[in-house]
């Protein structure tokens, strides 16, 4: 059989939730290779005619188990806001079909758990979680930095998000505790968090202080993580402040033996003396320089790349086998520092993340 | 005169403002220099003077998001003593924004409300045939329908081009469909009688969308510089399509603030390209 005959054979994906990241992702698997939108599904039809008018050859429903019935989809893409994360993932997954499903995994660790429990249940299924972050080979690099030795001991650092788009009372599901599970912190800050769980895994303790400036849910927040092994860092996350039109996501080592400087963007190792891999001064990876590289984009200036390299590592995934890139362990570790943030923030104290994992 | 000879500066190029107008992504060291240009220019007043400086410096045109600072900056009707505005549409940055608040179709009802009286009666009037797609919330008719309100506030400019924002072209090669490039025809030919161009992140693909599907093109802006980075699917497929266009092809320099060095100048005139669409810090820090 030929790879085009393979192909004609696949039944093609589901895109469950038809928001902008629905669009992103439907739009996608028009160029990922193997993708193919088999149906589209969201509880507001127009919505979905709505997508099919941009292109998109695939049925629209309302019902997700009439959907499953008739399409019997290869994956299924979970792109609803993420209180409705768990009923959808659960039914797909008792259904033995591979999900990829939107950061975060959850509104709330309750329901990320009962997520995992019912994928433990099918642990041959393939689970991917959008966490785009952990697809940009920056971050790994700067871990890889770290891990070898490049900047001595690291001994602190600072990170932050920063988004202009909140500067007054906001309407939505976003700016609801019940329905997005707070504020920027787990709407956009889960990103950063993903890429500091990259850099140097999951904090032993988290001290945070946050407020809304002009919602109910935190607008902006500060936080403390401390390390077993002696590292901290300071975080500042917000989308209340000008001058960030695309979010960005800025993370700052500081070792003894130099600094590195990671973004969405680029890496600089600064060295005060050289190394045997590294000059004295400054070393520099530009994303757009740094393999791997999407051939297509429909956002360059704001990680173009990793859209696409996460569509495609689900569906090579579904196609090929093997374990998407960031799954459910990944999710889980930062939907559980989510928490320990969270507690911290409205208990006012520091929480320690074994606390969490343990409750 | 050509087109291109219309809107390039004696390099070739074209003015870009998203650094300024507070649009683009660069790093964190690039922060603090970037804020204080957006302070210096941000009233209207100082952003027309920088304006005339660039035009006195030989920048015939400036590409154009539709946003108010700008429009106000740039008068009431095309002055000879500025560029001239060439529209890139839809402005999408300031629909995402509201997205978040309100979904995507609600983001564009308040959008259509907010195009004031005179351009809602004229829209609708041509809108009238269109009520039932309308209702069918049909994707190209709805964008028709902002670029047609968003080229009413550069209708007076009398711009030679008006591009296609990015996102939506390439929205149109993913998604194979070919009526989103109609709708941008249509609304620009009733509009304004400017030209078509697009604007692209993914050349390759598109120079083989456009083979087939057969608009009349006159510019395209694409990723393009002396590393290769950006070019998509490759820096080989990129270059290949450029050899084959017959419309000039302006370099988009996406991410990069530092002005374009002779090896970028020596790649974009191997390949044949016009010139570049200049939108580094080094224009502004200099005024």
């Amino acid at each position: 059989m030929s790879a085009n005959e393979a192909l004609r054979q696949h039944r093609g994906f589901v895109v469950a939730g038809l928001g902008k990241m629905g669009i992103m992702h439907a739009s996608m698997l028009g160029v990922v290779s193997g993708g193919r939108v088999a149906a589209l599904v969201d509880i507001d039809e127009k919505l979905g005619r709505n997508v099919q008018s941009m292109g998109v050859d695939a049925p629209v429903y309302t019902d997700i188990n009439k959907c499953l019935d008739e399409i019997a989809p290869d994956g299924v893409w979970i792109t609803t806001p993420q209180f409705v994360h768990r009923q959808l993932f659960e039914l797909c997954v008792s259904r033995g079909i591979p999900v990829f499903c939107e950061k975060p995994l959850a509104h709330t660790l309750e329901d990320a758990r009962k997520m995992a429990a019912a994928a433990a249940a099918r642990p041959e299924l393939p689970i991917a979680v959008g966490y785009m972050t952990a697809h940009n080979p920056l971050f790994h690099k700067a871990h890889d930095l770290v891990a070898a030795g490049e900047l001595g001991q690291a001994c602190s650092f600072k990170a932050s998000t920063r988004l202009s788009q909140v500067f007054s009372p906001m309407k939505g599901w976003t700016f609801t505790k019940e329905q997005a599970g707070g504020g920027v912190l787990i709407n956009s800050g889960c990103h950063l968090l993903m890429a500091l769980h990259v850099l140097f895994g999951p904090p032993a303790r988290v001290t945070v202080k946050g407020r809304g400036v002009h919602n109910q849910v935190e607008d902006t927040l500060g936080a403390i993580f401390e390390y077993a092994n002696g590292l901290w860092g300071m975080i500042e996350i917000t989308w209340s402040v000008p001058g960030h039109e695309l979010q960005t996501h800025d993370i700052e080592v500081l070792g003894t033996a130099g600094t590195i400087e990671v973004g969405n963007e680029a890496l600089r190792l600064w060295l005060h003396q050289k190394t045997r891999n590294h000059p004295a001064g400054w070393s520099q990876w530009l994303r757009s320089r740094t393999e791997p590289l999407a051939e297509f984009s429909l956002s360059p200036e704001y990680c173009g790349d990793e859209f696409f390299l996460e569509d495609q590592d689900f569906v090579n995934a579904v196609r090929k086998g093997g374990r998407p890139k960031v799954g459910l362990a990944e999710a889980m570790a930062i939907q559980e520092l989510l928490e320990a943030m969270y507690r911290s923030m409205a208990e006012n104290r520091p929480v320690d993340l074994a606390s969490v994992v343990k409750s | 005169m050509t087109l291109s000879a219309q809107i390039s500066d004696p390099a070739g190029d074209i003015l870009g403002v998203q650094l300024l107008l507070g649009g683009g992504a660069v790093a964190a060291s690039q922060w603090e220099p970037l804020r204080r240009l957006q302070a210096r220019f941000q009233s209207p007043e100082a952003l027309r003077q920088a304006l005339e400086r660039k035009h006195a410096d030989g920048f015939k045109s400036v590409l154009a998001l539709g946003e108010p600072r700008l429009l106000e900056a740039l008068g009431r009707k095309r002055a000879d003593n500025l560029p001239v505005p060439l529209p890139m549409v839809p402005n999408l940055r300031g629909f995402m924004r509201e997205a978040v608040e309100y979904g995507m179709i609600g983001a564009g009802v308040r959008r259509v409300w907010r195009g004031g009286v005179m351009s809602l009666v004229g829209l609708s009037m041509r809108g009238i045939t269109q009520l039932g797609p309308l209702k069918r919330r049909d994707f190209p008719t709805f964008l028709r329908m902002f670029i047609d309100l968003e080229l009413a506030a550069f209708s007076r400019f009398s711009p030679p081009v008006v591009f296609l924002q990015p996102q939506m072209t390439d929205l149109a090669v993913a998604m194979n469909n070919p009526r989103i490039i109609e709708a941008f025809q249509s609304a620009v030919r009733d509009r304004t009688g400017a030209q078509l161009g697009l604007v692209t992140a993914n050349f390759g693909r598109l120079a083989a969308s456009l083979k087939s599907w057969g608009f009349d093109i006159a510019a395209l802006i694409a990723p393009w510089d002396g590393g290769g980075s950006r070019m998509r699917p490759s820096a080989e497929a990129c270059v290949r399509a450029a050899r084959a266009c017959e419309f000039p092809i302006w370099a988009d320099r996406l991410g990069f603030i530092e002005p374009p060095q002779p090896e970028d100048r020596e790649v974009i005139r191997q390949a044949g390209l016009n010139g570049i669409v200049r939108d580094d810090l080094s224009l502004w820090t200099n005024i």
